[in-house]
């Protein structure tokens, strides 16, 4: 087979992990060798999907033994396969790297023999990237679970980024959909990486120099809605995962209904904005002090679809607004829908000079159509009124809710 | 008077030197290049010197700082019309303001500087990420490209630590203007002629068509949304993007 093809079907399979950041490393170039990481991390094209692609993701193999009910790659399913050796993956790299097409590689694989083999053949390309090819770029890892301690330490020392994929968000899930594979073989992984990751920190801490393992940390994704969870189980998860194990990242995946299993939901559409909205919670879970709590407690386990988490939350806590924008601590001001870090940040510099008026308030950044049923400036309010709730969502959500109502099953 | 100067940013620094030198009440304009003759205003032309520029620059960094400065140099990269009386203006109050100049980003002339200076930032950044090199017959890796602001003197440090061990460069081709690495130093030169002799290596073609392939299979077909692509990455780019190549 052509090695262009073999691109084309292990493209095809790698295309539903969600997660393509470069971010979090700062790996140098190193003298006679090829390139470097960039800490924020590069985009470097946008496929039809609107997705941003950063590294060339790809699965060294889509043959699986294993037989995940919602997986294309499951070994039921009846699909062209194919196999990069560890010479191509690298060569692709470095070529594609070179031409800047790329911020580095991703690489994934069905489980080849055993998650044990699959990974010392993951070793071997990470090893010639390093090595043999002085290569400096961004390399991201999937640690399959099941791996032995050993091999992905030997791994992570090559890695910038090391992922286990969770998939589904509970125990019931996983044993309807993905019976190989246990929750304990998903979570040891997590907490071996975790557990080195923090080694590394003491190690630093004492002023020693330590050993290097996955620079950028380890991330994992969920599935939504190929399986029952209510959003607030998702968030919970997410968050639990953030204390427990200390990920840089939860990415979420929209199910796609591309294969047909006796377990899975039947829809049409991928729960686009189900998917949108928990980014936004996770989101300010991680930059905005909220918990999980607090956007979905007991009493509303679903994400309103049309408003945004945080106005949501907003909403339903009406008496503590509004807020005197001159005078708000920096914590409340981030509450404010409307008003993110950077119009935070700026609001708080500015008004060390001064009180800040209405107008001048419009040049930080917030948007005043949102924030301004939410604040007083110099103590008059500019809010209220019947347009409330129209205000507060976004005219790309109207849009989103129209076109989906037309096609969408299930959300 | 106005000052005609010859289009760098250095040579808007010496313009500035010589208002400061003159009175800058008696400034009128600050223009790049010849112009119609002026009916009532004395004209000067205005020699472009490292030292001063460099003086006028260090100066208004101790005043107002690097993010000041930074806004400065990123704003006159913009090529907005008009932007020598406004960023006139800015260095003014810069030199009497100094580090309070911050407060006033909010008003008119300042926040108009900021926006330029943003949107030179945003294209740099985007373009870190779309830069397609090609690699050609004598092994140079060669990019063009055609922004909208002039980004090329904000591109090159980030590909010389990348790319330090071989040999590149970008051209602008709008601006006809190219930088190149050749492992050792880095050279900015004028570029007015379309080279036609540029000859890719014997696997360009196929690497192009791989990128290609693999462009088009890591898209999800059941998630396609064009606006959403066309928001990240706008038209104006997919020319020199062998991803967007209509081609089979
Ligand atoms: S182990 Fe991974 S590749 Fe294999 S079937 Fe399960 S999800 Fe798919």
């Amino acid at each position: 087979m052509e090695l262009e093809e073999k691109l084309a079907i292990l493209a095809d399979a790698a295309k539903y992990d969600v997660s393509c950041s470069s971010s979090g490393s700062r790996r140098r170039n190193t003298p006679g060798g090829t390139g470097n990481a960039s800490w924020a991390g590069i985009c470097h094209s946008w496929a039809a999907d609107g997705r941003c692609i950063s590294l060339l993701k790809i699965l060294m193999t889509n043959a699986c033994i294993y037989d995940c009910e919602y997986c294309v790659n499951r070994r039921s399913h009846d699909t062209p396969r194919a196999m990069l050796s560890v010479e191509e993956i690298v060569r692709v790299t470095m070529a594609f790297y070179r031409r800047n097409y790329i911020e580095g590689l991703f690489l994934s694989s069905g489980i080849i023999r055993s998650p044990d083999y699959t990974t010392e053949l993951f070793l071997q390309v990470a090893r010639t990237l390093r090595e043999r090819e002085r290569f400096n770029g961004y390399i991201h890892m999937k640690a399959i679970p099941g791996t032995d301690a050993r091999l992905l330490e030997q791994l992570g020392r090559y890695a910038d980024r090391m992922s286990v994929n969770m998939e589904l968000p509970s125990e019931r899930s996983l044993r309807l959909l993905a019976p190989q594979k246990s929750r304990q073989a998903i979570l040891s992984p997590m907490k071996f990486i975790h557990d080195r990751l923090t080694e590394a920190e003491e190690e630093k801490r004492a002023r020693r120099k330590p050993a290097p393992f996955v620079p950028a940390g380890q991330t994992t994704q969920l599935i939504v809605g190929a399986s029952g969870e209510s959003d607030r189980q998702i968030l919970r998860l997410t968050e639990g995962l953030y204390r427990a194990v200390g990920l840089k990242r939860v990415y979420y995946s929209a199910y796609v209904p591309v294969i047909r299993g006796a377990h899975l939901p039947v829809i049409a559409r991928p729960p686009l904005l189900r998917e949108n909205r928990l980014y936004q919670a996770d989101w300010l879970i991680r930059k905005y002090q909220f918990t999980a709590e607090e956007l979905l407690p007991e009493t509303a386990p679903d994400f309103d679809l049309e408003l945004d988490p945080k106005a949501c939350w907003a909403l339903r806590h009406r008496e503590l607004f509004p807020v005197e924008v001159n005078r708000a601590p920096y914590e409340m001001l981030l509450r404010v829908p409307g008003i993110g870090v950077q119009s935070a940040i700026r609001i708080v510099k500015l008004r060390r000079y001064g009180w800040l008026s209405a107008d001048s308030l419009r040049r930080v950044g917030l948007v005043w159509k949102r924030a301004r049923h939410f604040l007083t400036v110099k103590g008059r309010y500019y809010g209220g009124g019947p347009s409330l709730r129209n205000d507060l969502v976004s005219v790309k959500t109207q849009r989103a809710m129209r076109e989906m109502s037309l096609f969408e099953g299930q959300v | 008077m106005i000052y005609r100067y010859d289009g760098t940013f250095p040579g808007f620094l010496c313009a500035v030197y010589e208002a400061y030198h003159d009175g800058t009440s008696g400034v009128e304009g600050i223009c790049a290049g010849p112009g119609p003759a002026a009916l009532f205003s004395r004209e000067t032309a205005v020699q472009t010197r490292e030292d001063r520029a460099g003086r006028v620059a260090a100066a208004f960094y101790r005043d107002c700082g690097r993010a000041a400065s930074q806004w400065l140099y990123r704003a006159f990269l913009a090529e907005e019309p008009d932007r020598e009386n406004f960023l006139f203006t800015y260095m003014r109050q810069g030199f009497r303001l100094k580090r309070a100049l911050y407060a006033h980003r909010t008003e008119r002339w300042a926040w108009t500087v900021f926006q330029w200076a943003q949107k030179t930032g945003a294209e740099a950044g985007k373009l870190l990420g779309l830069i397609r090199f090609s690699e050609l017959e004598e092994g140079l890796l060669y990019a063009e490209i055609s922004p909208t602001h002039d980004v090329l003197p904000l591109l090159t440090s980030h590909f010389r630590r990348r790319l330090a061990a071989e040999p590149w460069a970008i051209h602008d081709v709008r601006r006809k203007r190219a930088a190149f690495w050749d492992t050792k130093t880095m050279l900015f030169a004028d570029v007015p002629e379309q080279a036609d002799t540029i000859r890719w290596s014997g696997k360009e073609q196929a690497m192009r068509r791989m990128w290609r392939t693999y462009y088009r299979r890591i898209a999800i077909a059941d998630r396609q949304n064009p606006a959403l692509r066309r928001s990240f990455m706008p038209e104006k780019y997919w020319h020199h993007l062998p991803e967007m190549d209509r081609r089979p």
